[in-house]
């Protein structure tokens, strides 16, 4: 048998083997994104979580915690990790944003290398400038219910339609 | 079955084929230049002849050279041509096709510029020390350079020398090289059923990188589509140590490099050069897995990144023949469809020229032929030419970089028109249009990150919080529209829509 015959051979072969390969291990599922189950809806969420978190541990209250692990530090560590995601969603102004992201920043890094009663002192610190963070979230949103249920309406009437 | 892999291996080689044509035409140019106008010994004295400092030029001119792993195939022949060394010839075959300027620009904005950087260094040292290692190995006896043949005399002959190497290349031995990695493309979509990598590089697997490894030798990625993945890895909490097996086997190596180093080198030698080159990945994949994998991701579980290697339909495609043709026309962008069409003409006139001139008579009588009088014409010296060369290829690379991420209010214009696209597909149930436009929503939020780097040297974190935020809600969009949930398509489009409106909005401020 020539070399060239015995090569196409060989490459025929290979083909066949990776073909049935594919064959047998088809699969159709593809992957899906889970939250948390810890993750908050919004940053206002996120504060409001945050001071009870911080109230508890200064008064060493013991209250559950929805972490994986049931642990409120990794809770709060991942609360403070994804604020400013949270507030980026929000139509929280640059300079409120910022002021946010710097306000926060050491706290972030160090959250869940501390111990909670530091955690609670440093929350502490913070809190006053979320809050303010929060309100004015809250107040964007009250001012734009009236906006919201119009469009609703609008967009009942354009399925009816 | 059959039909549905047949048909899926065919469109991932036409992808394939489609992204590699400007690649493999500047690969192509570049090969005449060390032919025609460097001759052999030009070459060797750009590369530095020998030793260490060889490797380190290979490494340096393959960074700037903008080419991917089957259009550095007929570099590398010239550079065996000219008698480099075996070591330096690999160690450039390798480094060329993961990086260039654009697509390190556009790394150091998608990841954390440090990742770049050490994936580079990590480059160095694999160039370096799998180049001297093998030619430590494979020592040679000190070869004697023959003479040149006669350097075509510069002017309209010299550029015409220059096409016709090109057209004699397009029906060479190199084009069956990049043939053969591209059928490694097929080959591969056949072995990986649709979707089946999307959980096979996550951070906690220890045997991801090893997994990767074997995928990534068949795989084909441009420089390009090797960052963006690397991207969408680090933005996924995957592997840091399997991203980089990936830029460098499925970026550097496929099955055509491997099929041209075998007939060169022989087999013994081509599997000590991988034995070599897999172990030094893998062993360096291994040490920065864990120091490199970026801070306050949230794991996804998954990544989208190696959609493109797996076969591009499941069992229940419909037609697989008409998804493939319909697929292939939807993705192939305006600029490749030039490619294309000048690829196919500089084929037809190949063709042309082998059945006319097998004898290259042409080319003896180029040689030949006395050059015409001179009158006002002067003969520029050749490190004038070199210097002019490497401004001319700065400023087009620079240049290039601002064209192709133009200012934010340009992009901004482009994004608004493809948001009603996908709002529209989303909303409506038309399927196919979402999945055609979301992609290229994604692409256009990051080349505004580059793009506004470019222009003012940062990416303030509220501009990468904002574009978070939208790519984060815009891949959720995409799974439901992928399982064609209409409801949660339908909310999803509200919320990237407003998460568009936040990111244009804080451009703005």
């Amino acid at each position: 048998m020539s070399d060239s015959s015995m090569t196409l051979r060989r490459l025929l072969a290979a083909i066949g083997l990776v073909t049935l390969l594919g064959c047998l291990s088809a699969s159709d599922e593809h992957a899906e994104h889970h939250d948390p189950p810890h993750r908050p809806a919004d940053f206002v969420a996120a504060v409001e979580r945050l001071q009870v978190i911080q109230t508890a541990s200064s008064t060493s209250e013991e209250i559950p915690s929805p972490h994986p692990d049931g642990d409120l530090q990794l809770e709060a560590a991942d609360l403070l990790r994804w604020l400013p995601e949270l507030a980026a969603e929000s139509d929280l102004s640059r300079e409120d944003w910022n002021q946010m992201y710097q306000s926060t920043a050491m706290i972030r890094r160090q959250a869940a290398q501390v111990s909670l009663t530091e955690l609670s002192q440093a929350l502490a610190s913070v809190l006053p400038e979320l809050d303010r963070c929060a309100n004015s979230i809250r107040s964007q949103r009250l001012a734009l219910q009236p906006l919201d249920a119009s469009e609703s309406n609008l967009l009942e009437e354009d399925n009816q339609s | 079955m059959i039909e549905t892999l047949f048909w899926g291996a065919l469109l991932r080689f036409s992808q394939a084929a489609v992204a590699a044509i400007p690649t493999i035409m500047i690969g192509i140019l570049v090969a005449a230049i060390f032919r025609v106008w460097l001759g052999a010994t030009g070459t060797r004295k750009l590369f530095g002849d020998s030793g260490i400092k060889s490797l380190f030029y290979a490494w340096l001119i393959g960074m700037l050279l903008p080419v991917c792993s089957l259009g550095v195939i007929p570099i590398a022949m010239e550079l065996r041509r000219a008698k480099l060394s075996g070591g330096t010839i690999l160690a450039f075959a390798l480094t060329a096709p993961l990086f260039n300027p654009i697509s390190v620009l556009y790394g150091l904005t998608l990841s954390d510029p440090v990742v770049i950087i050490t994936f580079s260094f990590c480059s160095l040292i694999i160039v370096t020390g799998c180049g001297l290692l093998w030619d430590w190995c494979f020592r040679v006896a000190p070869q004697t350079f023959t003479s040149d043949p006669p350097i075509v005399p510069e002017g309209w002959r010299r550029l015409l020398a220059t096409a016709l190497f090109g057209l004699r290349e397009m029906t060479g031995p190199s084009m069956g090289y990049i043939l053969l990695g591209l059928l490694g493309v097929a080959a591969l979509s056949i072995a990986l059923p649709y979707a089946s990598l999307q959980q096979s590089a996550e951070h906690d697997d220890p045997t991801a990188i090893l997994f990767m490894t074997a995928i990534a030798i068949p795989a084909y990625a441009t420089p390009m589509v090797a960052m963006v993945q690397l991207a969408s890895m680090f933005a996924h909490g995957n592997s840091a140590g399997a991203a980089f097996v990936l830029l460098a086997l499925g970026a550097g190596a496929n099955m055509g490099l491997i099929g041209w180093m075998m007939r060169s080198y022989g087999l013994g030698r081509t599997v000590a050069w991988f034995g070599i080159l897999i172990g030094v990945v893998v062993g360096l994949s291994y040490a920065v897995d864990g120091p490199l994998y970026p801070q306050g991701v949230e794991p996804a579980g998954h990544t989208h990144a190696f959609d493109g290697y797996c076969s591009p339909f499941n069992a229940n495609t419909p037609n697989p023949m008409q998804s493939a043709w319909i697929e292939l026309s939807k993705k192939v962008a305006p600029h490749e469809q030039v490619g294309v069409a000048m690829f196919a003409f500089a084929m037809i006139c190949a063709i042309g020229l082998r059945l006319a001139d097998p004898q290259r008579q042409c080319e003896a009588w180029l040689q030949t032929t006395p050059p015409a009088a001179k009158s006002l014409d002067r003969t520029i010296p050749g490190p004038v030419l070199g210097v002019i060369s490497l401004v001319g290829l700065v400023a087009v690379s620079v240049s290039g970089c601002y064209l192709y991420y133009p200012p934010p209010h340009e992009i901004f214009e482009e994004m608004r028109a493809i948001n009603a696209e996908v709002i529209y597909g989303s909303r409506t149930g038309r399927w196919e249009v979402a999945q055609h436009w979301i992609p290229i929503f994604d692409d256009w939020s990051r080349k505004l990150e580059v793009s506004q780097f470019l222009r003012s040297g940062e990416v303030a974190p509220y501009h990468q919080y904002k574009g978070l935020v939208f790519r984060e809600y815009l891949e959720r969009l995409e799974h439901a529209v992928e399982d064609q949930e209409t409801d949660k398509a339908k909310d999803l489009a509200g919320k990237v829509s407003h998460a568009y409106t936040r990111l244009r909005e804080s451009y703005q401020q």
